[in-house]
């Protein structure tokens, strides 16, 4: 699910860079494409129940880029892969979880994401 | 030449036609029949053991599956209760409104004890656990009233430049959007303040608490 995901994801955001612009040189111009993604948070998902106290964050994000993850128990800092994935493991505290992921982009610019997620040990049937 | 090639030719089939035969012989079935496996007549105490361990792994696999099942297709909403009616109430939440349906089954807890729909108060902060019936209509499993909290940490995290350091007070001014703001270090802080340096661009973690910021983590940039 999170590679289709990852896959559509490529293909509906690509962002051709300002590099893109042929060159004199080059009789046939060949385009460098750069894959801008957009911060999402593949996992946990947003309004999800969770029975575990702790779980493993998933997200795309800008390649190269850091995120902070910020929890009600754990706060810390995630490097992005080249290929714009992070992951981290987060505790879950009982009842409602805010979890925020900032990224920190290569221009400086921070962009933000929230999800909420609630941990019970007892689901009645 | 020819006769020395004729020969080989006739050589060479007459070895293949020789081979054929042999290829078939010994594909032939003239092996002996395996044989059948002994069945016993009367079924062993292991045999009814491992037939009930199976029987127990299959129920317990399949109560674990129903329970995985169940819990994807939950949904956690937390808000704050706008209306109650009879076996019905609703609930703001992220600035959407929910109508959130009870059953009796549906358990109601408030101040650690179970209640009734009736206990619920507007304004009751709450947590629903159930199914998503409609796009803003909850079957509920659970309400939990949750207690309004009052002293709230707020963590954020934001790109600051270092304006000043104090390495002996153990504090630091960073420019925020272009505003000089005083910061100490939290209690549970990784930040290492000897190799921070005035100008330095850093991804900064800060908790705001009564009106007091700190940085808990810094990673320059």
């Amino acid at each position: 699910m999170f590679g289709i995901n990852l896959a559509n994801n490529s293909v509906s955001n690509p962002v051709i860079s300002e590099d893109s612009t042929p060159s004199a040189k080059n009789t046939t111009p060949t385009p460098t494409v750069i894959i801008k993604k957009s911060l999402e948070i593949i996992f946990p998902q947003d309004h999800s129940v969770m029975t575990e106290t702790s779980t493993t964050l998933r997200g795309i994000a800008e390649p190269n880029s850091t995120v902070a993850v910020i929890t009600e128990l754990n706060d810390l800092f995630v490097d992005v892969s080249p290929e714009g994935t992070f992951s981290a493991q987060i505790d879950l505290a009982s009842g409602a979880n805010t979890i925020k992921v900032v990224q920190a982009g290569i221009d400086n610019t921070t962009k933000d994401i929230s999800i909420s997620v609630i941990q019970t040990n007892t689901i009645s049937e | 030449m020819i006769k020395n090639f004729l020969k080989l030719f006739y050589l060479s089939s007459s070895l293949i036609i020789l081979a054929i035969p042999t290829y078939i012989y010994a594909a032939s079935p003239t092996a002996t029949p395996s044989a059948t496996p002994k069945v016993s007549a009367t079924p062993t105490n292991l045999e009814d053991k491992i037939k009930n361990l199976v029987k127990e792994n299959l129920s317990a696999t399949e109560s674990n599956l129903k329970e995985s099942i169940n819990l994807k297709s939950l949904v956690g909403y937390v808000g704050a209760i706008k209306t109650i009616s009879a076996g019905n109430i609703s609930i703001e939440s992220d600035q959407n409104i929910f109508q959130v349906s009870t059953t009796d089954k549906t358990a109601i807890t408030k101040s650690g004890t179970t209640g009734k729909i009736s206990s619920l108060a507007i304004t009751d902060k709450v947590i629903v656990i159930g199914n998503l019936v409609k796009e803003d209509i909850i079957q509920a499993k659970m309400i939990k009233v949750i207690p309004e909290e009052t002293d709230i940490v707020e963590t954020n995290a934001v790109i600051a430049n270092i304006y000043s350091i104090d390495i002996k007070k153990k504090t630091l001014v960073l420019t925020i959007n272009k505003v000089q703001m005083p910061f100490t270090l939290s209690k549970k802080n990784t930040v290492k303040l000897e190799e921070l340096k005035p100008n330095q661009n850093i991804f900064a973690i800060t908790k705001k608490y009564q009106g007091k910021d700190s940085l808990t983590r810094a990673k320059i940039l």
